[in-house]
């Protein structure tokens, strides 16, 4: 192979390379379609739940603290058409973590008629690399190609393993395209 | 009393003083990393950036502890998570009843006259010991995991390889089998760089160095199973375990590939990554090439140890992809905590330029493929795409700065390495505090 055609091929391959990370899955800008803080849930009751926190907050006063004792944290459930039909969506949370040694994530599924259809988690000891501060994390999710309107969407955290203290504020989705 | 000018070039003192000189350059270059590492470490603790000293308590994190279990106890239940580690290490904390921090200055030492080995026998400049001495990863060499011994035994087994010295090969494969589970990797890897190698001599010898190879390797991991099933009575713990406990089951991975350990090892696991595609595509062009051609010509292959090296990163980066459903964690530790990177890098090094400009190409090529395996720019978890084009373009340029490190690379190789150096102590400093801090990392 002669040096120019050695260098047009490397200059293809490199275009190729690029034009594929820039173009994988090219979206349109974010609508945030849900946004869950916790500041309306206080003084509804008698008792504020016992998962509600003033000690520290992403926005406003109030966040969720995930016990030792809890599996599962704050979640909430959506249908597809509630969430205006998205292909994508990108799903997160503010978090704060009190160490690295923790075993929780961020889960999503999809189910049709009782049937999971979807699952992605996404650790927060792979994304959190600062503790005792609100850290944004998030995960961007291609939903199945034939979903429906009545596709129930949930979003939850889910700790395993050995259990900590950790808090959530202001959970997210947005549509992306 | 000094010697005159003819005196030091008599042909009798000549290759003396060449023993001199690199010896004193290896030892000059350990010995210098040693003291840097102190010394970065001491600095940013007096600063008050890192918060910890290294204990016994704090070195005795994640796999540590389980090795000074299992020095403790044994192998005492067949379905305990201790019956995945091999015991040379434990053996050797066991009968020298050593703190973990005697450990880690062992392991530590183990280390380095590995790297001094490698130096010595595949002619590394100064600059290239440094580079090959601070590999991030390494830092598992520094702490009491099985790590540092097997960095020894193989390299022991590589120069073995590399000078055609078989008894080294022997004791090599025998020792770094015994402290890890590295058989399975080894026998493929060995097959490969004997029979390419297998017209070079008498074919009875090639046999019997295959043979004697493979036993070597079998009775190591014999050993383990007799002394697994001498001690609860199952000698296929340790497979159940890596089933059951691990889940390490053959599957095809997720699309998007990740790592457990979190996005600060995710380069390093992804650079391993680049470094066995590249290693399987040079496998698939070698063993083409042996199989068209009866008698190559010399130098139509690598020296051994290149061919062991190439052989074993195939093997890992398999297991990982195949068997951890696109979790890629581990990858950095298999390989770059290895000697086999030293050699590859070495090979690298050696290539005459034009070689090396193919390379680069061939790195950045194989590099955006592993970034768009990851999710690319938009995909890319907890990033948004700014982010992680930044990400990206530094992962990519510290993997090509890895070339530069030699002569026939590029001018300004001098300075390549020693940016090089000093970000790599940084992070093995880094990768140490987080791991003293219990934070999983591999």
């Amino acid at each position: 192979m002669s040096n120019s055609a050695a260098r047009q091929l490397r200059t293809a391959l490199l275009k190729l390379g690029l034009g594929a990370i820039l173009t994988t899955g090219c979206q349109s800008q974010a609508e945030e379609v849900v946004r869950i803080g916790f500041d309306d849930i206080h003084g509804w009751g008698p008792q504020d739940p016992p998962w509600l926190t003033d000690s520290t907050a992403h926005s406003g006063r109030w966040s969720y603290s995930l016990s030792i004792a809890d599996d599962y944290g704050p979640n909430f459930s959506r249908s597809w058409a509630e969430l205006n039909n998205p292909k994508t969506i990108r799903v997160g949370a503010w978090v704060w973590l009190p160490h690295g040694r923790i075993t929780t994530a961020l889960a999503i599924n999809v189910e049709r008629d009782g049937e999971k259809i979807y699952y992605k988690s996404m650790g927060f000891r792979e994304v959190v690399k600062r503790y005792r501060s609100w850290e944004l994390v998030h995960q961007t999710h291609e939903l199945p190609a034939d979903m429906r309107p009545t596709d129930m969407v949930n979003v939850y955290i889910w700790q395993w393993g050995e259990h900590h203290r950790m808090k959530c504020d202001d959970m997210f989705v947005e549509k992306l395209r | 009393m000094l010697l005159s000018e003819s005196q030091l070039n008599h042909p009798v003192v000549q290759p003396i003083r060449g023993v001199l000189q690199r010896s004193t350059t290896i030892f000059l270059a350990i010995a210098l990393h040693a003291v840097l590492l102190v010394v970065a470490y001491s600095v940013l603790y007096a600063f008050g950036v890192i918060q910890q000293l290294p204990t016994d308590q704090r070195l005795l994190t994640w796999d540590a502890n389980l090795f000074h279990n299992l020095s403790q106890t044994g192998y005492d239940q067949a379905t305990s998570g201790i019956n995945a580690f091999f015991p040379l290490l434990p053996l050797v904390w066991h009968y020298t009843n050593m703190s973990a921090i005697s450990v880690s200055i062992l392991n530590a030492c183990c280390t380095w006259v590995g790297v001094g080995l490698l130096a010595w026998s595949f002619q590394l400049s100064f600059r290239q010991i440094l580079v090959a001495l601070s590999a991030p990863m390494l830092f598992f060499g520094l702490v009491p995991y099985a790590e540092a011994f097997f960095f020894f035994f193989s390299t022991i087994m590589l120069v073995g390889l590399h000078q055609r010295k078989h008894g080294l090969v022997l004791v090599g494969l025998f020792l770094a089998c015994l402290s890890r589970s590295a058989a399975t990797l080894f026998v493929p890897a060995y097959l490969f760089a004997e029979l390419l190698w297998w017209s070079r001599s008498a074919k009875l010898a090639s046999l019997l160095r295959i043979i004697t190879g493979l036993l070597a390797i079998l009775t190591a991991v014999g050993g383990v199973m007799l002394a697994q099933y001498k001690s609860h009575g199952d000698a296929f713990a340790f497979f159940k375990v890596h089933d059951k406990l691990w889940g390490h089951k053959i599957r095809l991975p997720d699309v998007v590939l990740f790592s457990s350990g979190g996005f600060n090892i995710l380069w390093l696991d992804a650079f391993a990554l680049i470094i066995s595609f590249i290693c399987f595509i040079s496998c698939a062009v070698l063993g083409i090439r042996w199989l068209k051609k009866s008698n190559p010509a010399e130098g139509a292959f690598p020296s051994k140890a290149v061919l062991f090296s190439m052989g074993y990163c195939v093997g890992a980066a398999f297991f990982i992809i195949f068997y951890q459903g696109g979790d890629l964690v581990g990858m950095a530790r298999y390989v770059l905590a290895s000697p086999f990177f030293v050699v590859l890098l070495w090979w690298c090094w050696t290539m005459p330029a034009p070689q090396q400009r193919k390379l680069l190409g061939i790195v950045v090529g194989t590099g955006l493929a592993v970034i768009v395996c990851m999710g690319g720019v938009w995909r890319f978890t907890s990033f948004y795409p700014g982010q992680a084009v930044v990400y990206f373009t530094l992962f990519l340029l510290y993997v090509v700065v890895y070339l530069a490190v030699s002569p026939n690379a590029a001018r300004w190789y001098r300075e390549a390495a020693t940016g090089l150096y000093i970000v790599n102590v940084l992070l093995m400093v880094y990768l140490f505090v987080l791991f003293m801090q219990g934070i999983w990392i591999n």
